[in-house]
């Protein structure tokens, strides 16, 4: 245990970072003994014991402070040189135009942060948001990243106002709209992604219509993994249908040189280029991996294991499952030349309840007509654990006790082992 | 667009500054929807007639052709709608604003400027205008040359304000340097060093011409000069800092100071200003000295700096007045978590549910039916923002409510929100409070044990957050939580059912 109640204290000067990595089996207690740190935007209070696990955090300070890491941390060191001050004037930009919104009762700033994968956009977003919320009470949260899908599960998307924000646990999002998209890569179902953004925009600005105050704020939306090759139609797409006037490019510049040519002739767009935080980690394909499971499992079990989601036994009439989409679309280079694929990307496709339905995660929709589907979000989402044919049963871990909520149930491609 | 000079204006404005010149970067044309909003927001803020005042003019000043005319009817529409103060605010200058928004402007234009100068007989007098319109009778006889030779054609005060905004540029570019400790370099020094000569020269005030050679000086000895204090109210920059002298300034807090306006009494000597550099020395240190420890009691109160407002400004702003918005400006700190806000009423709320949220999570950890609910329907979310807070006994009173009313199975659907709606104002006299009978009781949903209290006015051990099923003979209690976990919804039978059909999961992981 030597090693594990080990105290390292450091002193930070403002403008400073401290950046330091925790292990999946360690945990470590942070204690701000003086001065003002924050975490991901979020204010720390002072001598009170936070803990951290499986995490790599960096802690900032404008003011000063001197903090305390009891535990063993995988590393720790001082930097000096951030991009802080750049982010914290892009909050102040869009915070300005906010007050303007507000009394010109016109449309609040609507803003995303793109780039490739691993350049810290989630960050940026998430500083964004909590200094969004730390001045106007109430921030909106638009989680635009389908791999990361931090609102359901990975491979969807959604929105969120948030109040609160646990620097444990993150922010809070009690009462999410969610879209399930079931893929982590865009080109898997192009069409079906831009639908379920189009009718994401048409939901938020719905709820906007109804909320002065929220339409006068605008939202912070946290942007899919693009670069150029991949992803790039649909970022544009999800950049319209969002109405976003405020596209923050990390990083990537020809992404950004890109993107400002393609939104050379619209007024509304602004891209606006911010350069990525040297305490990126570029994470490993197993690493994603890991993080993506350990999202589902969060999202059944809670952050701290502290939720019991409950085992249902669904008769097979209880049910529907339907994908999206042939997924075994002949690419376009397959065919005869001159030829066109007929098979219409956002028909669906009823699917036989078979064992190859096992360790999916399937979307419990919303719609109580089959042709709403692709325009009504999710109730949740449900884990399948066993389908038994002969007695015409299926098994699955729901978040909540009772029937599912909804008949038809949405299968992607997103899977989950637990354990 | 670059953000407008704020050398000139006292720290304490630049946010006041910034904010209103976001505002007038929306008026891109001719929009009368825009100039009464913005005529409001000017009416509204009388306090800061000054700031607003720098900031239209700064505007007219700084932007091109077309986007001149539409601030120059803002302007008119400030003085005609809301005029005092704002009319002696402007007088002094408005001669030049016009005739650089003249100079700038079409054929087209031109006629419409004149048409706005004759209604200004009853504001500005009839003597200003008419001078007016002798000067911009002189500009029509100009004739328009290019490049260089345009330059030639403005009068001399035109070119000393381009000098000075030159000189104030220069300087302001110095100042980041000592700002940041660094040394300043040669060729910054000297071109700075150039552009005040080119000052000193073309100006005929003795005293403004010894005021600018003490500056030079201190340029070129690399000696920040500190706040040019002495008379004037508060300093006009944070010391530490290279500034014009004050009488140069086309400073809205001296409206006579201005350019085109007669010399003004000397309000200070160079002489003075030293003296003030070294009180300012002494005492008041800047206040974003670096290397200065943070304690508890060293949140500085500084007056307002400016943030930054355009993207174009991210880098090169700083961040100052950005974390002066987010921390000394929310002053009251809840101390259990560090959040801040600007009103103890906000503080007062946070920390109600900040008791709450712990509790619950307390309860959480503690209890093995806590779940995540279902995701509210698309036309509930779009309707509530929240879930309407609910106590433990607002969801009591549902349940009763749902428990003598049909167990129709469809009700499962329902809506809950509407439900809650409904439910909650008659909420809290509905809570039965119940005793314990032989000890025994658990919750029929979580299978828990309930906590106790002794209750000093029935004289009996009650069952803590506890809610009865139905009003059936047979005792069936549960915690409310459970209820809402369950689905929210839902009465007794439907309650039975799903504890036939579902378990809580065995499987959950340590």
């Amino acid at each position: 245990m030597g090693a594990e109640d080990e105290v390292e204290t450091f002193e930070l000067e403002e403008g400073e970072e401290l950046r330091f990595e925790v292990g999946a089996s360690a945990s470590v207690e942070l204690q701000v003994t003086s001065g003002y740190a924050e975490v991901f935007g979020v204010e720390l209070a002072q001598n009170r014991r936070y803990v951290f696990r499986n995490a790599k955090l960096a802690l900032f300070t404008w003011k000063g402070c001197s903090v305390t890491l009891t535990g063993g941390t995988e590393v720790s060191y001082k930097v000096a040189e951030t991009p802080m001050a750049i982010y914290v004037n892009a909050h102040s930009v869009l915070q300005s135009k906010r007050k303007l919104a507000k009394e010109l009762k016109m449309k609040g700033p609507r803003c995303i942060v793109v780039g490739p994968s691993s350049c810290g956009k989630t960050s940026l977003s998430a500083i964004l948001l909590a200094y969004m919320l730390k001045e106007n009470h109430s921030a909106f949260f638009v989680e635009a990243d389908y791999s990361e899908g931090v609102l359901g599960t990975p491979g969807s998307i959604g929105a969120c106002a948030v109040e609160h924000i646990d620097v444990e646990q993150g922010p809070l999002f009690e009462r999410p709209i969610c879209f399930y998209y079931g893929h982590l890569d865009p080109s898997e179902n192009t069409e079906c992604l831009m639908q379920l953004y189009s009718v994401l925009g048409a939901s938020i600005d719905a709820l906007f219509g109804q909320h002065d105050e929220l339409e006068r704020r605008g939202f912070v939306a946290n942007g899919p993994a693009t670069t150029i090759e991949k992803g790039f139609d649909v970022l544009k797409h999800a950049i319209t249908a969002l109405r976003i006037d405020t596209v923050l490019v990390m990083d990537a510049e020809r992404l950004y040189a890109s993107l400002v040519r393609e939104f050379k002739t619209d007024k509304n767009v602004q891209c606006v280029h911010v350069p990525k935080s040297g305490g990126v980690v570029t994470r490993e394909d197993a690493f994603i991996r890991k993080f993506r499971n350990d999202r589902i499992k969060r999202y059944f079990y809670g952050p701290e294991n502290e939720l019991h989601p409950f085992t249902c036994v669904l008769g097979f009439d209880q049910f529907k499952v339907l994908r999206v989409g042939d997924s075994y679309q002949t690419p376009d280079s397959a065919l005869p030349i001159g030829v066109v694929s007929t098979l219409n990307p956002l028909e669906l496709e009823a699917v036989s309840p078979s064992a190859t339905l096992i360790h999916s995660v399937l979307g419990v929709s919303q719609a109580t007509d089959e042709a709403d589907v692709m325009s009504k979000p999710v109730f949740g989402f449900c884990h399948v654990t066993k389908v038994d044919v002969p007695k015409r049963q299926m098994t699955v871990l729901a978040p909540s006790p009772g029937k599912l909520p909804g008949f038809f149930l949405v299968l992607g491609g997103v899977k989950w082992l637990e354990g | 667009m670059a953000p407008p000079d704020l050398s000139q204006v006292p720290a304490w404005d630049h946010g006041l500054v910034l904010e209103y010149d976001a505002f007038l970067n929306t008026l891109t044309f001719n929009s009368k929807d825009i100039i009464n909003a913005l005529t409001r927001v000017a009416h509204e803020n009388k306090k800061d007639a000054p700031a607003i005042c720098y900031a239209i003019e700064s505007s007219i000043l700084r932007h091109h052709g077309d986007r001149k005319l539409p601030l120059v009817y803002l302007l008119d529409s400030v003085v005609k709608n809301v005029r005092s103060p704002y009319l002696d605010l402007f007088a002094p200058r408005i001669g030049i604003i016009l005739c650089e928004a003249y100079k700038a402007s079409s054929v087209e234009i031109r006629v419409k400027l004149r048409r706005l100068l004759g209604t200004w007989v009853p504001y500005f007098g009839a003597q200003s205008v008419q001078a007016l319109q002798a000067q911009l009778d002189q500009i029509d006889n100009m004739v328009v040359s290019s490049g260089a030779g345009a330059v030639q054609h403005m009068g001399s005060s035109q070119v000393a304000i381009l000098l000075e905004q030159d000189v104030r540029r220069k300087l302001e570019e110095l100042n980041r340097y000592t700002q940041h400790g660094m040394p300043i370099p040669d060729e910054k020094r000297t071109s700075c060093q150039a552009s005040i000569e080119a000052l000193i020269n073309l100006e005929n005030n003795p005293a403004k011409k010894q005021a600018l050679a003490a500056l030079l000086a201190q340029v070129l000895s690399g000696q920040p000069q500190p706040a040019v204090a002495s008379n004037a109210p508060l300093p006009m920059v944070a010391p530490g800092y290279f500034a014009l002298p004050q009488q140069m300034q086309i400073g809205h807090h001296h409206p006579a100071a201005a350019v085109m306006a007669a010399p003004v009494p000397l309000q200070h000597q160079p002489q003075q200003q030293q003296q003030a550099m070294h009180a300012g020395m002494d005492g008041t240190e800047p206040t974003s000295h670096k290397g200065k420890k943070a304690s508890a009691a060293a949140v500085s109160k500084p007056p307002k700096q400016s943030a930054c407002t355009s993207f174009g400004a991210l880098k090169s702003t700083s961040p100052d007045g950005a974390v002066y918005a987010l921390y000394d400006k929310l002053s009251h700190v809840s101390k259990p978590d560090g959040a801040r806000f600007a009103s103890k009423e906000m503080l007062r709320a946070h920390l109600d549910w900040l008791f709450q949220y712990n509790k619950m999570k307390k309860e959480r950890k503690n209890s093995a039916a806590a779940s995540r609910p279902w995701f509210a329907r698309v036309d509930d979310w779009q309707l509530n923002l929240k879930e309407v807070s609910m106590s433990d006994a607002d969801v009591a009173a549902i349940f009763n409510q749902q428990a003598r009313g049909t167990g129709d199975a469809g009700s499962q659907q329902q809506s809950v929100a509407s439900q809650q709606l409904t439910a909650v104002g008659e909420a809290r006299n509905e809570l039965e409070q119940l005793e314990v009978g032989d000890g025994d009781e658990a919750c029929v949903v979580c299978g828990e044990k309930f906590d106790t209290e002794w209750n000093d006015e029935r004289e009996a051990w009650m069952l803590q957050d506890a809610v009865r099923l139905s009003d059936s003979a047979e005792l069936s209690i549960c915690h409310p939580k459970c209820l809402t976990s369950s689905g929210a919804t839902g009465s007794k039978h439907q309650l039975e059912a799903a504890a036939d059909a579902t378990l809580p999961s065995k499987r959950r992981r340590s």
